[in-house]
C-alpha cells in the first residue's frame, strides 16, 4: 500500500498550478498523477516524494487535501502484462487507475477498496507490489 | 431579569395610553419643527389636533428611505444642530446614504433599549463584552456599545478586521459575551475550531443582529460554541441595534414600545393586517428628538403578538424575520428568499451555511445557480460521493424553494465572509 495525495479543486483557472507551486515551493516532486474531473470541480490525485509533508503544505496553502490508500504493482513493458495483472484482479472492483512511470519500467496505481486482500493476491500470484519507499521519489 | 420591569411589563392599557400620550406630543413636535412632515401631513388635510391617541395613527402618512434620501443630510431633523450630539448614516448601497442625527436624551434612550435587550440576552454587569461591529457610521458598533456599558458589563470594543486578535482577547480575557452578526459568530466558530481553542474559552452569551438569520442557524451557533444566543434587531432609521430582542424564551423578539410603536401592515395594499399574520413592519419613533419618523417602513416581513410573554415580560413581540420585502427575489415567478436556502442547506449535514446565490438570465429565462462549500471532513477520494452529494443538495434545494436550482460544490473557505451584512446574492439580470 501506497499514500496517495488527493485534492477537491474548484474548477477554475489556475487552481492547478496553485498546487504545483505549493508543491515546487517545499521541494516535494511528483511522480505521476491523474485528474478527474466533473462539470464544476475535480480531484487531482498525486504520488509524490513525501506524502505527509504534501498534505501539511498543500492545507497550510487552503487547499483542500487528503490522503488515501492505493495499490502500486510492477509491471514490464510488453504486450499483455496488464491484461495479466487485472485477471489476477478479477474478484475485485478498481475504481481507477493510472501509470506511474520510473526510468526503467512501468507501474500500476490502482484504488481498490480491499486493498490488502489485493495485495496479498497479487503477492502470491508473484507480481512486484511496490513499497512505499520504492514509489516515493 | 428583567432591566426596566416598570415599562416591559406594563398592562397593556397602560401601555396604550402612555403610546397615546407620547403619539400626540410627537405629531405636534414635528408638524412644527419639521417642514417637510408639515408638508406632507397638510397635502393630506391633517392637522396635529387630528391626532388624538394610537387609535389615529393610521390616519398619517408613511414615511420610506425615498424621504430620507429626499431630505439628505439633516431635512428630517426636529431639533436646532446644537441640539445634534452625534450622526450616524447607513451604507449607501443602493442610493445616496441616509443620515440619522441624535440628541444627547436619544443616545440615553438607545443606550436604554440596548441594556434591556442585552438583560434579556442574560448579559449583565459581571460579564465581559466583545463588540465586534464595525465602529463609525454603522450604528451597530457605538450602539451596542453604549448599551454595554450602560448596563455595567467590562466592554472590549473589537470591532471588526481582526479574528486573530479576537479570539486570543476572548481567551486571554475571558471574554464572557459577543456582539456580533451571526454569519461572522459563524466565522469566528470556525477560526476557534480551526486553532483549537473552542475548549479553552468562557463564552456564554452572545447578541447576534443586523442581518435576517434561521432558528437553524442559532441552533448551529449555539451548538458549536456552547453558547446561548440571541437575536437582536435595530435599523439605522430607527434608531440602531436594540428595537428588539428575544428573551430565553425565543418565542419572537420583545419590542421596547414604549419607544417604538410598530404595524404591521400589507406591502400590497398598505392596509394594516392583524396580529399574527405577515406583513411589512412599520415603526414610529415615540421619543426620539433628533430624527423622529412617523409610520416608517421598514421593508422587513414579520407578524406581531401582543399576547404576555414566559418570560413576564408584556411587550409586543415580532417574529423571527421571514426575509425583507425588498430583497425578495422573484425567479421564474416563484418568490425566494435567501433565509429558506440557508434552512435547506443546514438540514444538510456535509455543507457549512456558507453559500452564494447566483441568479441570472439566460435565453429569457431565469436560473439559478446556488455555491455552497464542502466540509473538509466530508470529501473524499471519490468522485461518485461528491456527484451524489450534489444531487442531494439539488433535492434539498428544490424541494425547499419550489424551483429547479445548480448546485456547484466549491472549496472549503473559499466563499468570501462577512463581518458587516453577509452578501448571500448575486443577481446579474439585466430587467428591463
Amino acid at each position: 500500500m501506497v499514500k496517495q495525495v488527493t485534492i477537491f479543486l474548484a474548477n477554475i483557472e489556475g487552481r492547478i498550478e496553485k498546487v504545483t507551486e505549493v508543491l515546487k515551493a517545499n521541494r516535494i516532486n511528483i511522480s505521476s498523477l491523474s485528474l478527474a474531473e466533473s462539470v464544476d470541480f475535480g480531484l487531482l490525485r498525486l504520488i509524490v516524494s513525501d506524502p505527509e509533508a504534501a498534505i501539511k503544505c498543500l492545507k497550510d496553502a487552503g487547499l483542500s487535501a487528503k490522503l488515501s490508500s492505493v495499490t502500486a504493482v510492477k509491471i514490464s513493458n510488453a504486450p499483455g502484462s496488464l491484461h495479466d495483472l487485472l485477471t489476477a484482479l478479477k474478484e475485485f472492483n478498481i475504481e481507477y487507475m493510472y501509470v506511474l512511470s520510473t526510468s526503467d519500467s512501468a507501474s500500476m496505481i490502482m484504488k481498490i477498496r480491499d486493498y490488502e486482500a489485493a495485495e496479498k493476491v497479487l503477492t502470491e500470484k508473484g507480481f512486484a507490489v511496490l513499497k512505499p519507499e520504492e514509489v516515493y521519489l | 431579569m428583567i432591566w426596566n420591569e416598570a415599562k416591559e411589563c406594563m398592562s397593556r392599557d397602560e401601555m396604550t395610553h402612555l403610546q397615546s400620550a407620547r403619539l400626540i406630543k410627537l405629531v405636534d413636535r414635528v408638524y412644527h419643527n419639521v417642514e417637510y412632515y408639515r408638508k406632507k401631513m397638510q397635502e393630506v388635510g391633517l392637522e396635529p389636533g387630528d391626532i388624538k391617541g394610537i387609535e389615529d395613527l393610521t390616519k398619517l402618512p408613511y414615511t420610506t428611505k425615498d424621504d430620507l434620501r429626499e431630505t439628505y443630510p439633516f431635512g428630517l431633523f426636529a431639533v436646532p444642530r446644537s441640539q445634534i450630539v452625534r450622526v450616524h448614516a447607513s451604507s449607501g448601497t443602493t442610493g445616496k446614504a441616509t443620515v440619522v442625527g441624535y440628541t444627547r436624551r436619544d443616545i440615553d434612550m438607545w443606550a436604554e433599549c440596548v441594556a434591556r435587550s442585552m438583560t434579556m440576552a442574560d448579559i449583565g454587569k459581571d460579564d465581559t463584552i466583545q463588540i465586534a461591529y464595525g465602529y463609525g457610521l454603522f450604528t451597530g458598533g457605538l450602539g451596542a456599545h453604549y448599551g454595554a456599558e450602560n448596563l455595567g458589563a467590562t466592554v472590549v470594543p473589537m470591532s471588526t478586521g481582526n479574528t486573530k486578535k479576537l479570539i486570543t482577547m476572548m481567551e486571554d480575557f475571558g471574554v464572557t459575551a459577543i456582539a456580533c452578526t451571526p454569519s461572522y459568530l459563524l466565522h469566528v466558530a470556525e477560526t476557534l475550531e480551526a486553532e483549537g481553542m473552542l475548549g479553552r474559552i468562557k463564552l456564554r452569551r452572545a447578541v447576534c443582529g443586523a442581518e435576517p438569520w434561521t432558528e437553524n442557524m442559532r441552533k448551529l451557533i449555539e451548538d458549536w460554541l456552547h453558547i446561548k444566543a440571541h437575536d437582536i434587531y435595530g435599523l439605522s432609521e430607527v434608531m440602531g441595534p436594540g428595537v428588539a430582542c428575544d428573551c430565553a424564551f425565543h418565542s419572537g423578539l420583545h419590542v421596547h414600545e414604549d419607544h417604538f410603536l410598530p404595524e404591521i401592515i400589507s406591502p400590497a395594499t398598505l392596509e394594516p393586517v392583524a396580529d399574527g399574520e405577515t406583513g411589512e413592519l412599520v415603526f414610529t419613533t415615540l421619543t426620539k428628538e433628533g430624527i423622529p419618523l412617523i409610520r416608517y417602513r421598514t421593508k422587513d416581513l414579520t407578524s406581531i403578538t401582543r399576547e404576555k410573554c414566559e418570560c413576564g415580560r408584556t411587550s409586543a413581540r415580532i417574529s423571527r424575520f421571514k426575509g425583507r420585502s425588498d430583497d425578495m427575489l422573484i425567479i421564474r415567478g416563484v418568490n425566494v428568499f435567501p433565509s429558506q436556502v440557508e434552512a435547506a442547506l443546514l438540514e444538510v449535514d456535509e455543507t457549512t451555511p456558507n453559500y452564494m446565490m447566483i441568479v441570472d438570465r439566460v435565453n429569457h429565462q431565469d436560473t439559478l445557480e446556488v455555491q455552497v462549500e464542502v466540509e473538509e471532513r466530508f470529501f473524499d477520494d471519490d468522485m461518485r460521493g461528491l456527484d451524489a452529494l450534489s444531487k442531494k443538495i439539488q433535492l434539498v434545494l428544490k424541494q425547499a424553494l419550489g424551483l429547479a436550482v445548480k448546485v456547484t460544490l466549491v472549496e472549503p473557505h473559499t466563499l468570501e465572509r462577512f463581518e458587516g451584512k453577509a452578501k448571500h446574492v448575486i443577481d446579474k439580470r439585466v430587467l428591463d
